[in-house]
């Protein structure tokens, strides 16, 4: 898969897993490491570069069993972002859909 | 390797990077190590996971260097941008439009390489496609290198085919019954390599071929033309001598043409031209399939329950004829229809596709290169079902309008026709 199409659409699957609540690192990369084959390294990354750019925020928070979490929560700019791109991304599915069915 | 030695590796990797970002991806490792041994994972399972640290570094990398990190550039994460892909289509389209006039240009001329050429000019289309849609989807690009080799597998199958017939042609010959007057002509095959085709009705109800060859006298030696009856069908064929393959090989074709006058009503009528233009007047059948390779289409005042036309490369104009429903498949060149249906397909590679007049049940229009015009006459309402890539969708129907929309599912007034269509590059307007 193209890498620029692939880190968009893996930014996309992480920030649309922190609508509903708050996750910790582990959570966000498994889930998605177990569906499409990404090494939780990279998702690293994006989580790193989704925070420097301000769309989340961290914490760290105690676990029960175990050290501290960092936890991930989305900004205010962050959800109006990703569901502009999740927007954009089901009409890009359609698009194409459209084309390759006909 | 064991979590330590994993992590040791990591450490030096990092250590060209800043202690920020070293420490940041260390302690989330760190961190994903703690939470998969918890989750029953053993620390090289995780390993494998985690994946190589040469990658990692090699994506730092790009990160830093501002690769990864165009969000704030464009409008959105996933890098895709309209303008520039509504450029490539167009480009894409121009070099598609030259491929098909080179096809045509080729078939017209019998250049002896049209197969060749249509080859390579498929493969060169699915690679401009590739690299104009290197940034949004490999599917896609598949999708179409896909699309190119249907083109010329279709393309091979059409010459085979017709190779097949010419081949099986001396065998069948002796079943022919030729002068036979006695019984009307209801079912009508005609099947020419070359030649201006015209199907008329016929004043006095009663068939006639007229085959007529303006070529030097060789030329004129070179083609077969024939009518005849067989278990009931009337044929009128025109072949080149020598079977089909030595079609290609002819480097000048003869004007020709071949009119052929048809009794009020025929159950069936299927027409074959591999070069030249052909054109139906005042014929009515109950069921007809049209295959022109290169050439136009021009059908007028005709009527029929079933008609379908394959056109590869040529426009297709249909006025005031009626069918119940029209099936139609364009490669390159226009379509146009216009009459009263009760169901319309039409799809078209490139090239736009305007339907006219009354549609009763449904219309399905499909353009990957081209505009879709849906001008409906005594509707009293649709339902379309829509979406555009490229362009923009346009709907009016009495007072409702809904303009300027991509895609969606829209009843305007008692929505009682069907419409579905898809523009790739295109707009869709549809006015009722």
């Amino acid at each position: 898969m193209n890498a620029q199409f692939k880190k968009g659409a893996l930014e996309l699957c992480v920030l649309a897993m922190l609508l509903d609540d708050d996750k910790y690192g582990y959570e966000l990369t498994d889930e998605i490491s177990k569906n499409l084959e990404i090494a939780p390294g990279t998702l690293y990354l994006v989580l790193k570069r989704l925070k420097d750019d301000d769309l989340v925020t961290t914490y760290l928070k105690e676990s029960d069993n175990g050290p501290a979490r960092k936890y991930y929560h989305l900004s205010d700019e962050g959800r109006t972002y990703t569901n502009e791109l999740k927007n954009e991304w089901i009409a890009f599915v359609k698009a194409v859909d459209g084309i390759i069915n006909n | 390797m064991n979590k330590e030695q994993y992590m040791k590796a990591l450490v030096e990797a990092l250590s060209s990077f800043d202690e920020e970002i070293k420490n940041e991806i260390v302690s989330d490792y760190e961190e994903h190590f703690d939470n998969g041994l918890q989750d029953g994972k053993t620390e090289e399972q995780i390993i494998a996971e985690l994946g190589s640290i040469d990658e990692l570094v090699k994506e730092l990398n790009e990160m830093k260097n501002g690769k990864g990190s165009e969000r704030k550039a464009t409008s959105g994460g996933i890098n895709f941008d309209s303008q520039k892909v509504s450029d490539t289509i167009n480009e894409i389209a121009k070099n598609f439009a030259s491929l098909l006039g080179t096809m045509a240009a080729g078939v017209a001329n019998g250049a002896e390489k049209v197969g060749d050429s249509m080859s390579n000019g498929a493969e060169n289309f699915a690679k401009d496609f590739k690299e104009g849609f290197e940034n949004v989807s490999e599917k896609v690009v598949n999708k179409t290198t896909a699309f190119a080799k249907e083109i010329s597998e279709s393309y091979k199958a059409t010459r085979s085919a017709a190779e097949e017939a010419a081949a099986s042609k001396e065998e069948e010959k002796e079943d022919r019954v030729y002068d036979d007057n006695t019984s009307e002509v209801r079912r009508l095959v005609v099947d020419i390599d070359n030649g201006e085709l015209t199907i008329k009705e016929s004043e006095d109800g009663l068939f006639h071929a007229n085959y007529e060859n303006f070529g030097s006298a060789n030329q004129q030696l070179s083609y077969d033309f024939d009518v005849y009856k067989k278990d009931g069908v009337q044929y009128v064929t025109l072949k080149r001598k020598g079977g089909a393959t030595n079609f290609f090989k002819n480097l000048s074709m003869p004007k020709i043409t071949v009119d052929v006058l048809v009794p009020k009503y025929l159950e069936t009528l299927s027409i074959t031209d591999k070069a030249g233009n052909f054109e139906a007047e005042k014929v009515v059948a109950s069921k007809a399939d049209i295959n022109i390779l290169a050439g136009n289409i021009g059908i007028e005042d005709s009527e029929f329950e079933d008609l379908t036309i394959s056109a590869m490369a040529g426009n297709l104009e249909a006025e005031r004829t009626n069918a119940k429903n029209v099936f139609v498949k364009s490669m390159a060149g226009n379509v146009t229809t216009e009459g009263t249906f009760n169901t319309v397909k039409i799809t078209s590679s490139a090239g736009n596709i305007n339907i006219e007049g009354k549609v009763k049940e449904a219309i399905k229009a499909v353009s990957t290169v081209g505009n879709v015009n849906i001008d409906l006459k005594e509707c009293t309402g649709y339902k379309a079902d829509f979406n555009v890539t490229v362009g923009r969708g346009n709907l009016v129907q009495g007072e409702n309008k809904i303009i300027g929309s991509r895609s969606g599912v829209y009843t305007l007034g008692d929505g009682s026709l069907n419409i579905k269509c898809s523009a790739a590059a295109g707009n869709i307007n549809i006015d009722g």
